[in-house]
């Protein structure tokens, strides 16, 4: 079962070694002529970084073929082997940070706003996103009292799939301002300012089933250990509770479930790991939390409904900005064969192929949900032929990121012509 | 034959996916739909042409930089769902439908243009108004205003008409031609010209053949 994780981890690498290269052709085609040959230059060290990985594709091919993946491996791959890919791409996003034109996309304002930071605290202060070179500069950055400064990676900047990272400072806010908040700390004895342990539970009820994946694989990246063992059983169990269990996400748990035991803990975290182990206390988690996020602000059982239905939009390379008729297809052809017969108004049929908007987490859940889907065939299909099916993984890569900006774009034109509430700010 | 209203119903909601009419999103088909046609909304993104500092494309140049050119010619621009394109006398700019579409192998389409915008000089296709059987993507507009006033132009507006033709299933459909050059694209884009075969044999015959007349 832990190839299961190995296959995800090494498929969010080669998707980070893809999308670099996708944003250095943007830069090589929009560059001038004197910083082209230093473009070229960081386009041949990307060849070289990913020739690094491809040395090793026999010994994964391998690993995913064999019945029991040997657990020094996936630990060695965890603690070093990706973590010094990851380090010879350092280079590269800095250059990209340096060269590219920083840009927050109005798609990323459209997702941030439409999670209604402002109905769970009215007096929320804004929410400004900076672009960073990487996600550990979030730290470096000053913060004000009077604003949620979200940072954002360089190389999300065209990628909705990660901005569920973009709500942590959101979450975290509403953790540390909520009254509500404050009790459920002090009744399960956690300080408030161990806000880390709670906020992905939050998180996860604000933005939906593929946050879950989202925290489990960032955590494996950034080796947050102690914060995965705390919290993951809790998620799990809220996954179960809110109804958004998905079985991709279920093969996920069960794939760390049988690594949990060996993965550190830092001697402070150990008690909140125990803590959080109880099941009356992730109860009281899950409780509470559902009583300061009402299912108005969830992302709820029918959002998910929702996002399965994009998903197998996905799957045929549709926009998913709108969700389709909930009703039955075979009913409207039925009801279209007797206006044929019976002369009934055709604006009656018409009326129930409408289709309404769908919301900027319903369409990066239904991303999410492809992702998982899919990514171990494309994962396979690189292995066995990288010369042949580099291009088409980054193809598919830059598809999917396309699709999904672009439904979210379009989704909010379709809100303005229907009159739905719109994901813009309002004036003041 | 043209489909009516009723056949191009039948189409979407076809339960066979290879036969099945996809447009979404479908926001209002009762203001969309006409007897044998269903109207198409404009996108957010456009191409626009603008004066350059090149005094022209060069297409004995690689494609790469053939394509590196072409973008010194030509600026995207965004608009939000409240703000207006605006398409200034005798202009000529590049849209998309805002929606994603589907066309299935035994039909084909043609998109056109509504009276409503005709009345006020605009064009919406210069040329290219044929669709043929198996595109999806976004649908290219080419506007251009041929009034003396300037337009302006909202996303979302209903500025084109698709009809549909039933024709013999193809075996070439447009997706799997092997020099499709705007499958499955979701926005604007701009002219792939310089991707045609035809510029890299004369490429090659201008490096080899040397002519006397």
């Amino acid at each position: 079962m832990n190839k299961i994780l190995l296959k995800r981890l090494l498929y969010e690498l080669l998707e980070e070694i893809g999308r670099l290269e996708l944003q250095l052709n943007e830069l090589e085609n929009q560059a001038e002529a004197n910083i082209l040959p230093y473009v070229t230059q960081l386009v041949r060290h990307m060849e070289g970084v990913k020739e690094r990985v491809f040395a090793q594709r026999e010994q994964f091919l391998l690993a995913f073929q064999e019945a029991t993946l040997d657990e020094a491996f996936i630990h060695d791959c965890i603690n070093s082997i990706f973590p010094e890919i990851r380090s010879s791409l350092a280079p590269v996003r800095k250059a990209l940070y340096q060269l590219k034109k920083r840009e927050v996309l109005p798609e990323t304002e459209l997702y941030l706003n439409s999670l209604g930071l402002t109905k769970l605290v009215p007096d929320a202060p804004g929410v400004v996103v900076i672009p960073v070179e990487s996600q550990a500069q979030q730290a470096d950055l000053p913060t004000f009292e009077s604003l949620i400064v979200s940072s954002l990676p360089i190389l999300d900047a065209q990628s909705p799939l990660p901005w569920f990272g973009l709500a942590d400072r959101f979450t975290e806010y509403f953790s540390v301002q909520s009254i509500q908040m404050a009790s459920l700390f002090e009744e399960i004895g956690v300080p408030q300012s161990e806000a880390k342990y709670i906020t992905p539970v939050l998180n996860l009820r604000l933005l939906g089933p593929g946050y879950y994946a989202y925290f489990v694989l960032k955590s494996l990246e950034l080796k947050q250990f102690s914060v995965l063992q705390a919290v993951e059983p809790v998620l799990f169990q809220a996954l179960n509770r809110f109804g958004l269990v998905n079985k991709d996400l279920v093969i996920l748990h069960q794939s760390l479930e049988r690594l949990r035991q060996s993965l550190p803990v830092s001697e402070e975290a150990h008690s909140v790991v125990q803590l959080f182990g109880k099941e009356d206390v992730a109860d009281r988690i899950l409780k509470a939390i559902e009583k300061v996020i009402p299912e108005r602000l969830a992302y709820t059982e029918k959002a998910l409904l929702k996002s399965q239905l994009l998903e197998e939009r996905l799957e045929r390379g549709m926009l998913i900005s709108a969700v389709p008729m909930l009703g039955s297809p075979a009913q409207l052809r039925e009801d279209l064969q007797k206006l044929e017969q019976e002369g009934i108004d055709v604006y009656g049929i018409l009326h129930q192929i409408q289709e309404t908007p769908a919301s900027p987490r319903e369409i990066i859940n239904a991303g999410w949900l492809h992702k998982l889907d899919q990514s171990p065939a494309w994962l396979q299909a690189v292995l066995m032929a990288p010369q042949d099916e580099w291009s088409v993984f980054r193809t598919r890569i830059a598809e999917l990121d396309n699709i999904l900006l672009k439904s979210i774009e379009i989704a909010e034109v379709h809100r303005v012509l229907s009159f739905e509430e719109s994901d813009a700010l309002m004036p003041v | 034959m043209i489909l009516n209203e009723i056949q191009i119903l039948e189409r979407l909601l076809d339960p066979d996916p290879e036969r099945r009419i996809i447009i979404t999103p479908m926001i209002y088909p009762e203001e969309q739909f006409g007897p044998t046609s269903v109207d198409v909304r404009l996108g957010t993104d456009f191409q626009v042409l603008h004066r350059s500092n090149i005094t022209h494309l060069d297409l004995v140049n690689a494609p790469d930089q053939v394509a590196r050119d072409m973008g010194k010619y030509m600026s995207a621009v965004k608009v939000n769902p409240t703000q207006p394109f605006v398409l200034h006398p005798g202009e000529f700019a590049l849209a998309s439908t805002l929606e994603y579409l589907s066309i299935p192998l035994d039909l084909a389409a043609r998109l056109e243009g509504r009276s409503t915008w005709g009345r006020l000089g605009l064009q919406i296709h210069a040329t290219a108004g044929f669709v043929d059987p198996g595109f999806s993507g976004a649908l290219t507009f080419e506007l251009s205003n041929v009034s003396t006033v300037p337009i302006q132009l909202y996303p979302g507006v209903r500025i084109g008409q698709l009809c549909f033709f039933q024709s013999v299933e193809t075996r070439l459909p447009y997706g799997q031609k092997k020099l499709t050059k705007y499958s499955r694209k979701m926005s604007t884009a701009a002219s792939a010209f310089f991707k045609d075969p035809e510029y890299a044999r004369i490429r090659e015959a201008q490096e080899k053949l040397v002519y006397t007349y």
